[in-house]
């Protein structure tokens, strides 16, 4: 069977860019959803087995010289400052709300006629996703992971690592959802300063794949931010939950006649290398810019030190 | 090339272009693979149909991306449509034809997509845009191309004369 002979092919082609169009439409009205759905069915069979074959070549790639043993022992030593920044996060939120609860205790022991009942700041429900696909440009950052609307995923939803902020739900199918991710330089993300509880907004950073610095705006001048602060979501608007590691500030910049200053986040995910994430179908929106300012220090910058052996 | 060599061929590149280069990207940039086929194609196929080629890798791209489906489809088919009437007026047998209309089509190809996606409300910075991404897109795609452009020419060569490639 051959395709067009060349005499038909203006006609054909007319055809053609018509029917890109006529998608673009259909799909910005919903009603190419199904026949999506449906492709992306048929071949994300062959996604994962590409994968398997790209796993391979990723490994082969990264292992001809030297080079990929002090990117290993770099990427080992990245892990142990993330999971530093991470428990640092922790022991501070700790500590946070080891205060508030004095204070509800407090607030509680001055009101003995109140019924008070403690709640889960946070319900997640941890269905991990594997990353089956990448956005197949150099402009825009998705992925594609393999859990859709049967498995309970609505567009909307956050995505993350143990590691931190991954992005969020922008469309779904049966078995597969895309996900914008934070590096994309369309997305934002209301954020706060851990120690100071400053407020932003941090986006993505137009450039290479290799890039994967976000940018915190929006900080007002009289807030202070130091390079080593960690920046956590917070909750503003409901869209993602508080808390949430997004990364360390490595550069801040300031202005005497900007009415703001911001500052470069690197991320604490890695998002080369992102393989499983996690979607959080549930979470109780709260605004942590609402608790109060921690009075302490801020926190302790992550060291480089990797931990002591066991 | 008949067209139920060319579907599974075109997906084969639309799934190595989703899954496999974002694993290995080179200075932090992955090769435009679809696009350089398309070029490729427009340099050394049948007069016409790389349109029609860039039409079906862009429907295979477009289940991938977290674009507005189509977006895809549209770019590549204008930019194989390009490459036919570039075919027909000046490339064939040019020697700067190749790196020239690989750069060409890479620039055309991302600011068409910004383009759309500005008419879509999306806030678009364009320097940095080309300055980051576009330009040097545009040099690792040419220094792809030979990859792409030299088997295909083989293959096309080596195919019988009554099927069109």
């Amino acid at each position: 069977m051959m395709y067009a002979p060349n005499r038909n092919r203006p006609v054909l082609v007319s055809v053609l860019v018509v029917l890109a169009i006529l998608a673009l439409i259909l799909h910005q009205l919903g009603q190419l959803q199904p026949l999506e759905d449906l492709a992306l069915g048929l071949i994300q069979p062959l996604f994962r087995g590409a994968l398997g074959v790209s796993e391979g070549a990723q490994d082969l790639t990264g292992g001809f010289a030297d080079v990929n043993a002090l990117h290993n022992r770099i990427n080992q030593l990245q892990n142990q400052v993330n999971e530093l920044a991470i428990n640092s996060v922790r022991v501070r939120e700790l500590e946070n709300e080891n205060a508030l609860l004095r204070q509800q205790l407090g607030y509680k022991q001055s009101n003995p006629d109140f019924d008070l009942v403690g709640a889960a700041v946070l319900e997640r429900n941890p269905d991990m996703a594997r990353v089956v696909g990448q956005d197949p440009t150099n402009l825009t950052r998705y992925i594609i992971v393999d859990q859709g609307s049967a498995e309970g995923i609505q567009t909307g939803m956050p995505v993350a690592t143990p590691q931190g902020l991954v992005g969020r739900v922008t469309s779904v199918g049966t078995h597969w959802a895309k996900v914008l991710l934070i590096t994309d330089p369309s997305s934002s993300v209301n954020a706060v300063v851990q120690s100071t509880r400053a407020t932003g907004l941090v986006q993505g950073v137009t450039g290479n794949l290799a890039t994967n610095d976000l940018v915190i705006k929006y900080v007002p001048q009289g807030e202070a931010i130091k390079v080593g602060d960690l920046i956590l979501t917070s909750g503003l608007g409901g869209s993602f939950p508080k808390r949430i590691v997004i990364g360390e500030a490595t550069e801040v910049r300031k202005h005497d006649i900007d009415l703001f200053q911001e500052a470069t986040i690197r991320p604490t995910v890695d998002f080369t290398r992102l393989e499983f994430v996690l979607i959080l179908k549930k979470f109780t929106p709260s605004d942590i810019t609402q608790e109060p300012t921690p009075t302490a220090t801020r926190a302790p910058t992550p060291t480089r030190t990797p931990a002591p052996a066991p | 090339m008949t067209l139920w060599l060319l579907i599974p061929f075109l997906l084969l590149v639309a799934v190595v272009q989703i899954t496999l280069l974002p694993r290995i990207p080179v200075l932090g940039y992955r090769p435009d693979l679809a696009l350089i086929v398309v070029v490729a194609q427009g340099l050394v196929g049948t007069p016409g149909s790389a349109a029609q080629w860039g039409f079906i890798v862009g429907l295979f791209l477009d289940l991938g991306s977290g674009l507005p489906f189509g977006i895809q489809a549209l770019v590549l088919t204008a930019i194989g449509l390009l490459m036919d009437l570039g075919q027909a007026i000046f490339f064939r047998g040019n020697v700067i034809a190749p790196p020239l209309a690989m750069i060409s089509a890479t620039l055309v190809y991302d600011i068409l997509i910004l383009a759309i996606l500005t008419l879509f409300s999306w806030s678009i910075d364009w320097g940095d845009y080309l300055l980051l991404v576009i330009l040097p897109a545009a040099i690792l795609n040419t220094l792809v191309l030979p990859l792409v452009y030299f088997p295909l020419q083989w293959l096309r060569r080596g195919t019988r004369p009554q099927l069109e490639i």
